[in-house]
C-alpha cells in the first residue's frame, strides 16, 4: 500500500499539477482501482495469450 | 393520434399524410420551452435549424418524396457528435466555444436520411464525469422525477426521449452511457457490435471500447435509428466492413423457439439488485417462456472480473486523450472528471495490456457460453434512480455495473423497460445478444414490450403538458 506521499510522487513524475488537497483526495479512489488490477494481474495468463482489440477475427 | 407518438407511428402517420412534420417539431419545441428549464436536457436548442428541416421534411411529404421512417421526426445529439457550425461542447468548460466545421458520419447520416435536428444535448463532461454541479451548464434531470439522477453519460438523451420532446436521439456507450439512461428514465437504448455505428466525428473517450447508438421510447425505434446509423465508415479505423443487417426483420415474428440465457449471478450476487428490479426481470422471463422461448441459467465470470479489465483500459486510454490538458488545465475541468481520469496516469503499460489480453479470454467465454443460445438477459441497473446529488464520485470502481461487461466483449446489448419500483420510477434488464446480431435483440425487446400495456405510461409533466 502507497503512503500518500509515495502516491503524490506519481503524480510530480506524471506532470499532473495538483494541489495536496487534490492528491489526498485521489488518494480516497485508489485503494479500488489498485484492487481491480489486482484482478486483471492475477492469475498470470499464458505467455501465448494474445491481446484483443477487434471481436470478430474475420472482421477487416 | 397519441400525444407521444413513437418514431414508427410518427413515420406511418407521417407517409399517410395525416401528421405535418412542422406541427410535429412545433410541438417538440414548444415542450422543450415549458419543460427544459427543469430538465436540463438540452445544451443547446437549434430552433431555426428544426424549421428549416421540418419544413424541407413536409415539401418532399406533400411532393411523396419522403426518404424514409425518420423523414421529419424530431430528434437531437448528444453533445460529444461534431455538428458543423453548431457549437460541440462535450459539456465541458474545455470546449465551451469549440464550433466544428464538418458533421459526424452519424449526424450526417441522419439528416441525410430526412430527420429533424431540434440541438445539442447534455452529456456527463466528456462522457465521463458526471453528475457534476462544477460545469457551465447543470446536470440533466430525470423525467420522473428531477430530484433523481438520469445515469449517464448519455444523461441528456435519456430525459429529453423520456420526456417527449424529441422522439428519439443520439448516444454513445463506452461503459454504460446508452443503457444506463434509458434503464433510469424508462426507455430503450443500444449499445451496438463495437464497429458496427461509425465513431467518425465523435469525441473520444476510450478507443476500443466507444460505439455510437441510438436511444428511443421502443426497441422498434431503436431499430429504426440504428439502421441509419449503421454501416461501413472508411474514416473509422475501427468500422466493420460488413453487410448491414435488416435490423426490423425479426419484428413482430414472436420469440417461439428463441433460446436465452440468463445471468443470474450478476444482479443476485455480484451486485445485488432491488427485489422490484429482480421482479421485473422474472415478469420478463415468464412472459418468453409462455411464448415458447427456451430459457436456462449461464454462469460467467464474476461481474467484477469483466469491470475491472473494462475500467483499467478505459481509464488508461481516456487518460491519454486528455493527458495534454490535465497537465494544463487541470482545474478547468470538473472535479467528478479530472479525479476519475488522474487515476489514469497511474495505471502502467504493463497493467493496460494485461487487461487488454484478458479481454479476449472474456470474449472467447462469453462466446462459449452463448455457443447454442441466441440472446442473453441479466439486469441493466441495480434498481430504480437514486438521488441526483448522492452519487459517489468513485461508484464505478466499488460496485461492478452491468453494462462493461459487454463493452468488454464488444458484443451488442440493450436496455429495455420492464415497468415501475416501488419510488414510481423506471426498472429496467438488459437484451444481450451475439456480436453483429442486433436483430434478434430487437427481436425479443420488441416482443415484451408489445405485450405490456404500461409502456404508454409516461412522466406525469409530459402527461400534465399533453393535456
Amino acid at each position: 500500500m502507497l503512503s500518500l506521499q509515495e502516491f503524490g510522487v506519481f503524480f510530480d513524475k506524471a506532470g499532473l499539477p495538483l494541489t495536496p488537497e487534490q492528491k489526498a483526495t485521489l488518494y480516497q479512489g485508489w485503494p479500488l482501482l489498485e484492487k481491480m488490477m489486482a484482478r486483471v494481474s492475477e492469475p498470470p495468463q499464458p505467455r501465448e495469450n494474445e491481446p484483443s482489440v477487434v471481436f470478430q477475427p474475420e472482421v477487416k | 393520434m397519441s400525444a407521444f407518438p413513437t418514431i414508427a407511428e410518427a413515420a406511418a402517420l407521417i407517409a399517410a399524410k395525416k401528421l405535418s412534420p412542422v406541427e410535429l417539431t412545433r410541438t417538440s419545441l414548444d415542450r422543450i420551452a415549458k419543460l427544459d428549464p427543469t430538465l436540463h436536457s438540452f445544451l443547446l436548442v437549434t430552433e431555426d435549424r428544426a424549421m428549416a428541416d421540418a419544413k424541407a421534411a413536409e415539401a418532399r411529404q406533400m411532393a411523396g418524396t419522403l426518404k424514409g421512417k425518420l423523414d421529419g421526426i424530431p430528434i437531437a445529439h448528444k453533445d460529444i457528435y461534431n455538428t458543423a457550425g453548431i457549437r460541440t461542447t462535450a459539456h465541458s468548460k474545455l470546449l465551451e466555444t469549440n464550433v466544428p466545421d464538418a458533421d459526424g458520419t452519424v449526424v450526417r447520416k441522419w439528416a441525410e436520411a430526412g430527420s429533424v435536428m431540434l440541438g445539442k444535448l447534455a452529456t456527463h463532461e466528456f462522457a465521463m464525469g458526471g453528475p457534476s454541479f462544477d460545469l457551465p451548464w447543470p446536470p440533466a434531470r430525470n423525467p420522473w422525477d428531477p430530484a433523481y439522477f438520469t445515469s449517464g453519460s448519455s444523461s441528456g438523451t435519456g430525459a429529453a426521449v423520456a420526456a417527449g420532446l424529441i422522439l428519439g436521439g443520439t448516444g454513445s456507450d463506452t461503459g454504460g452511457s446508452i443503457r444506463g439512461p434509458a434503464a433510469l428514465c424508462g426507455l430503450a437504448g443500444i449499445k451496438p457490435t463495437y464497429g458496427l455505428s461509425s465513431r467518425a466525428g465523435v469525441l473520444p473517450l476510450s478507443f476500443t471500447l466507444d460505439t455510437t447508438g441510438p436511444m428511443a421510447w421502443t426497441s422498434e425505434d431503436c431499430a429504426i435509428l440504428l439502421q441509419a446509423m449503421a454501416g461501413y465508415d472508411p474514416t473509422d479505423p475501427a468500422s466493420a466492413n460488413r453487410p448491414v443487417a435488416d435490423f426490423s426483420a425479426g419484428l413482430g415474428k414472436g420469440v417461439k423457439g428463441l433460446r436465452i440465457g440468463v445471468i443470474r449471478h450478476f444482479y443476485e450476487t455480484d451486485n445485488p439488485a432491488s427485489d422490484t428490479t429482480k421482479a421485473g426481470i422474472e415478469g420478463a422471463l415468464d412472459f418468453y417462456r409462455k411464448e415458447g422461448a427456451e430459457i436456462r441459467d449461464v454462469t460467467l465470470s464474476p461481474m467484477m472480473d469483466f469491470n475491472a479489465t473494462g475500467w483499467l483500459i478505459l481509464t488508461s486510454e481516456a487518460y491519454a486523450v486528455h493527458e495534454p490538458w490535465m497537465k494544463t488545465r487541470f482545474n478547468d475541468y470538473g472535479e467528478l472528471l479530472r479525479d476519475r481520469l488522474a487515476l489514469g496516469a497511474l495505471i502502467s503499460g504493463p497493467q493496460y495490456f494485461q487487461a487488454v489480453r484478458r479481454r479476449r479470454l472474456f470474449c472467447l467465454e462469453v462466446a462459449e457460453a452463448m455457443k447454442d443460445l441466441d440472446i442473453l438477459i441479466t439486469a441493466a441497473a441495480p434498481a430504480e434512480a437514486p438521488k441526483i446529488d448522492e452519487i459517489p464520485k468513485w461508484m464505478m470502481l466499488e460496485k461492478p455495473n452491468f453494462t462493461m461487461p459487454f463493452n468488454v466483449t464488444g458484443q451488442p446489448a440493450m436496455s429495455v423497460c420492464t415497468g415501475y419500483g416501488t419510488g414510481g420510477l423506471p426498472i429496467s434488464m438488459q437484451i444481450i445478444g451475439k456480436p453483429f446480431d442486433e436483430a434478434t435483440v430487437f427481436r425479443a425487446g420488441h416482443a415484451y414490450e408489445t405485450a405490456m400495456a404500461w409502456r404508454a405510461k409516461r412522466p406525469a409533466m409530459s402527461e400534465a403538458l399533453a393535456g
